[in-house]
């Protein structure tokens, strides 16, 4: 039973903010009242959260993340994740990564995500958006908005070699490198070498050479040998290179 | 003497699956050259496209040019290197959906030759980027796809041109803007 169960969420709602008011300045977990005005009233419950007169809390957002589908019954996705991601404070990288989870074909995330992480946005959205069918749009538009680090940790983290192949159609040649690698060290057999070829060209040596220098293990540079193979001059080079690793 | 060749990439964001290109000097004395450009397999996905192209590439530059000093000669080993290919080495379809345009260069001038094209552009290297349509019409030149079980017959052009583009018979006959052909082309400076 909630705080705030007496109270009518219409016709109390003043009554009711300051309740919650009051719980967040003690610091306790407003989640139980959330939850029974999500079952009771879920605009007003939109209201309280991420209405006009809102004020910015990271204790109120993070407790409604718990209620956020009821949320997004009262408020457009689009609408409510950026609102609640300025309302958020300390909570916005959990609001980045609900928002991700639930909707990771959604364009929002990716301004929410330069939002949260800087210079590695992306890096939420692509992880929770591997093995989405919208993961190859999520990597494109990305790198769209530049987010090259984003793109290149998410290559490290899923071994999935879209991230290589949107680096290298941005024309990124040395980024494309570098998370191709990081690709073939987490999966050595990604087919990332395909990838990049089927984005940026069929003579994709500029990139491969490149890769050669951001190599860190033997492993790594056997797979990379191994999916050059028809390349034989970066081949060459890696048969070399590989060999000369410990 | 060189000639180079490419071929227009499909529109999204995977455009040259199962693309190959090549070019190369004839040994010992480059006194022809050989370009070529296609697509294999582009519908059998990214990894069996992959490989088949590099198929086609290897056969290519692995072709015997020592002593050749004649375009149609260098064509028709192409040809015979290509024909040579085992079939299951060319994607689940054998070669069937292959498209590639062909260009050789001698002394005399020059040949084009190929399958599965809607249309063939030439650039002489007089005009930044005039491309001139070396085809219309109803042309042997433009067909439908296939690795073709006999040579196919050759355009000759007396004026060489630098550059040939053509386009895959699957799209439009219609080029890119100049200033974005070559990225549409997966071709970098």
């Amino acid at each position: 039973m909630s705080t705030v169960n007496d109270l009518d969420p219409r016709r109390d709602i003043s009554l009711i903010r300051e309740r919650l008011d009051l719980c967040l300045h003690r610091g306790e977990d407003v989640t139980e009242i959330l939850e029974d005005l999500a079952q009771r009233d879920p605009l007003a419950l939109a209201d309280l959260v991420v209405g006009p007169r809102s004020q910015p809390s990271a204790g109120l957002i993070s407790a409604a993340l718990g209620v956020v589908e009821t949320l997004e019954g009262a408020v457009s996705p689009n609408g409510l994740y950026r609102r609640l991601m300025d309302l958020a404070g300390s909570a916005a990288p959990d609001v980045l990564e609900i928002a991700a989870q639930r909707h990771p074909a959604a364009s929002f995330v990716v301004q929410l995500s330069r939002q949260v992480e800087g210079a590695e946005a992306g890096r939420t959205h692509l992880r929770a958006a591997a093995g989405h069918p919208s993961f190859t749009a999520a990597c494109w538009a990305h790198a769209d908005a530049g987010h090259w680090a984003g793109l290149i940790a998410a290559a490290g983290e899923t071994g999935l070699p879209e991230p290589a192949g949107a680096l290298a159609a941005m024309g990124q040649i040395d980024r494309a490198a570098e998370a191709t690698v990081r690709t073939l060290e987490r999966t050595p057999d990604s087919p990332v070498v395909a990838t990049l070829a089927a984005a940026w060209g069929p003579d994709i040596t500029p990139i491969l050479r490149a890769a050669v220098g951001h190599l860190r293990t033997r492993d790594a540079a056997h797979a990379l040998r191994n999916q050059s193979a028809g390349y034989p001059e970066v081949a060459a080079l890696l048969n070399t290179v590989a060999r000369g690793m410990v | 003497m060189q000639v180079a060749a490419s071929l227009l990439g499909d529109p999204g964001r995977m455009p040259f699956v199962g693309h190959f290109r090549v070019s190369f000097l004839a040994k010992p004395d480059g006194r022809a050259s050989l370009a070529a450009a296609g697509r294999i397999a582009s519908e059998s996905g990214l990894v069996p496209g992959f490989r088949a192209a590099r198929e086609v590439e290897s056969a290519l530059l692995g072709l015997c040019t020592s002593g050749v000093h004649d375009r149609n000669e260098l064509l028709r080993r192409a040809w015979t290197a290509l024909m040579d290919i085992a079939a299951c080495d060319l994607g689940p379809v054998g070669g069937t959906d292959m498209t590639i345009i062909l260009a050789a260069r001698d002394a005399r001038g020059m040949g084009i030759a190929g399958v599965g094209l809607s249309g063939v552009w030439g650039w002489s290297g007089d005009l930044p980027g005039e491309l001139i349509p070396l085809v219309e019409g109803a042309h042997p030149l433009l067909g439908v796809p296939g690795l073709p079980a006999t040579t196919p017959g050759v355009l000759t052009l007396d004026a060489p041109v630098e550059q040939v583009v053509a386009v895959p018979a699957h799209l439009q006959p219609i080029l890119p803007t100049t200033d974005t052909l070559a990225r549409r082309c997966g071709v970098h400076p």
